[in-house]
């Protein structure tokens, strides 16, 4: 009776003693990670000692040109696209979707466009011709939602990716 | 065993932060509620990307929320961005509300054309209600409703619907009923007793026993096309008029129930049929017992009323106004106790929408939830995709409205 006594004695200090290694090894974690389940991006700094990491693409796109756009066939949107990284790229896919405000109507048109290769720093300009008409007739203003207030905008999304997965995006909103 | 047992005791039966991950959806990258959006620090958006948004409601969990995004209807968790298709996307909807099977009752007006052949006027709509099984399949629920109000907890849908005229005389006042409903395979609750005129709006007390409503007179009958509200308690089955608004005066949306008499936003009106929210409306109580209205002087002399929303607990006003004519549109909560007005957003860039429906309580009374988007001006150009972006187009904004500051 004494042996089972001291073996479940001795058994148990050494399971408490595993125990307790594990829950520090795991606090150790907890240090090193913290709290949050995401990795938490590091403040943008003004005043650090390395120069930030260079941004593989800049999408560029001018304001002008935007507000000059019509609801008609052909409208033409140049925009730049700028290589930032300190190697070529072998090339750029660009994708222009234009929808509507309205996602019960979104009326979707996709554009696409491939550019390269692209030296370090080099900008190129890419032209797509767009179709911004409304896709009602003329005369007609397309209804808007019960509820809804005023007249529904176009929206234009622009993404640039690269082989490497690299990308860059722009939305405008066109004013109505 | 004891090993086995003494393990679980001492290391917990999961991981330490599994259910951080549980449940939730990574949010686009403005989703944070510490960062100002235009509307003040710890505001914060429940929802993203293009579609005018409209009539949010929180299920009575407070773990979802519903809204109409251009006239369909669609629910989502409340802080994950998975939109779930309630109805079909050319529905029409007006406005959604939960019942208490997790499904929605949804109306959908009947639009009219006017007598001047261009605009467009809301006639009685039809209730449907949505399934659970994932589709966007609806069933009809009831029809000639024209307003619509939810009993605390989704226990059912209190709604005014349009009786049958019971002589020939096309002259004959129109008729308002009740009827409660409480989901697509429940029995319809029906209060025989009618309402003269026609219910333009209503809301249910806190404790669920009560529905205020907002009535008008058709014109050139007794009454004279004036608004009236009324109170109608289930237990009793009749209407009591409690007040007659003087001529050319209008109510706006519902009037709210609250432990401090019935409060409702009103003001002049050029044209008696419609509730124009154009012009200035203020906002008015009438104390129980009472049947005078009389000016809510806590939001001050120049505050301009859009729309009220009584709290869970009936002891607060949710208020979207401005405090003069000059001042930008605000969230505004009103402690009826004491009288006092405290600004819950902080307002500088965005245009918050001032519909009554617009405007919701969580059920808990910890926050409230409307609608907004950034002021309009001109094509703008943002670093995102459209999915990701919240002020540029109107989307649902989450407002915590305790322990606001005192003052503005």
């Amino acid at each position: 009776m004494r042996d089972v006594i001291l073996w479940t004695l001795g058994g148990l200090l050494a399971f408490l003693a595993t125990a307790g290694a594990f829950l520090l090894l795991a606090s150790f974690g907890d240090d090193a990670m913290g709290s949050d389940p995401i990795p938490r991006a590091k403040p943008s700094s003004t005043t650090s000692d390395r120069e930030p990491p260079p941004v593989p693409l800049v999408l560029t796109l001018s304001e002008d040109q935007l507000e000059s756009l019509q609801r008609k066939p052909g409208q033409r949107l140049a925009l730049n696209i700028e290589n930032g990284s300190d190697e070529e790229l072998p090339s750029v896919e660009l994708t222009l979707d234009v929808v509507s405000e309205n996602t019960a109507r979104p009326n979707k048109r996709s554009y696409q466009q491939t550019l390269g290769p692209l030296a370090p720093g080099e900008t190129t300009e890419a032209e797509f011709e767009i179709d911004l008409s409304l896709p009602m007739p003329d005369g007609m203003k397309e209804k808007a939602s019960p509820g809804s207030e005023g007249q529904t905008r176009e929206v234009l999304e622009i993404q640039a990716i690269t082989p490497e997965g690299d990308s860059a995006v722009k939305t405008a909103v066109l004013a109505p | 065993m004891l090993a086995f047992v003494l393990a679980l005791a001492l290391t917990g039966c999961g991981h330490p932060s599994g259910n951080l991950w549980e449940g939730g959806t990574i949010p686009p990258t403005s989703a944070t509620s510490g960062t100002d959006l235009g509307l003040g620090s710890g505001v914060r958006p429940l929802s993203f990307g293009p579609g005018d948004k409209s009539s949010p409601r929180i299920s009575p969990s407070g773990d979802r929320v519903a809204f109409i995004l251009d006239g369909y209807v669609v629910e989502k968790p409340l802080y994950g961005q998975n939109l779930q298709l309630e109805t079909s996307t050319g529905f029409g909807a007006e406005k959604a509300e939960w019942l208490s099977d997790d499904s929605l009752a949804a109306l959908k007006p009947e639009n009219e054309i006017a007598a001047d052949g261009t605009s467009v006027v809301s006639a009685p709509g039809t209730l449907f209600g949505t399934m659970r099984d994932g589709t966007p399949d609806t069933s009809m629920l009831l029809e000639e409703v024209m307003a619509v109000g939810a009993l605390p907890g989704g226990e059912a849908v209190a709604t005014a619907v349009s009786a049958e005229p019971t002589t020939g005389n096309p002259d004959e006042q129109p008729r308002s009923r009740l009827v409660l409903v409480r989901g697509p395979e429940q029995p319809l609750q029906v209060y025989l007793r009618n309402i003269k005129g026609t219910v333009t709006g209503l809301s249910i007390s806190p404790d669920g026993r009560e529905v205020a409503l907002a009535v008008q007179r058709e014109p050139g009958n007794a009454g004279e096309g004036r608004f009236e509200v009324h109170s109608y308690r289930f237990s009793e089955g009749h209407p009591r008029r409690v007040t007659r608004l003087p001529k050319g005066m209008g109510i706006l949306g519902a009037p709210q129930w609250t432990y401090w008499g019935i409060h409702f936003v009103a003001g002049e009106q050029d044209d008696p049929t419609s509730s124009d929210a154009s012009a200035p409306h203020s906002l008015f109580r009438i104390p129980e017992g009472s049947d005078t209205p009389e000016l809510v002087r806590g939001v001050g002399e120049e505050f301009i009323t859009a729309s009220t929303s009584v709290s869970p607990d009936g002891e607060r006003l949710a208020i979207v106004g401005r405090r003069n004519p000059g001042s930008p549109t605000n969230l505004y909560v009103l402690d009826l106790a004491s009288d006092t007005l405290k600004a819950a957003t902080t307002n500088q860039k965005m245009e918050i929408k001032t519909n009554p429906r617009d405007l919701t309580w969580s059920p808990d009374g910890q926050s409230v939830v409307l609608i907004s988007r950034g002021a309009l001006s001109g094509t703008e150009v943002y670093d995102a995709p459209a999915s990701g972006l919240s002020s540029a187009f109107y989307n649902l904004y989450e407002v915590p409205v305790t322990n606001l500051p005192a003052g503005e």
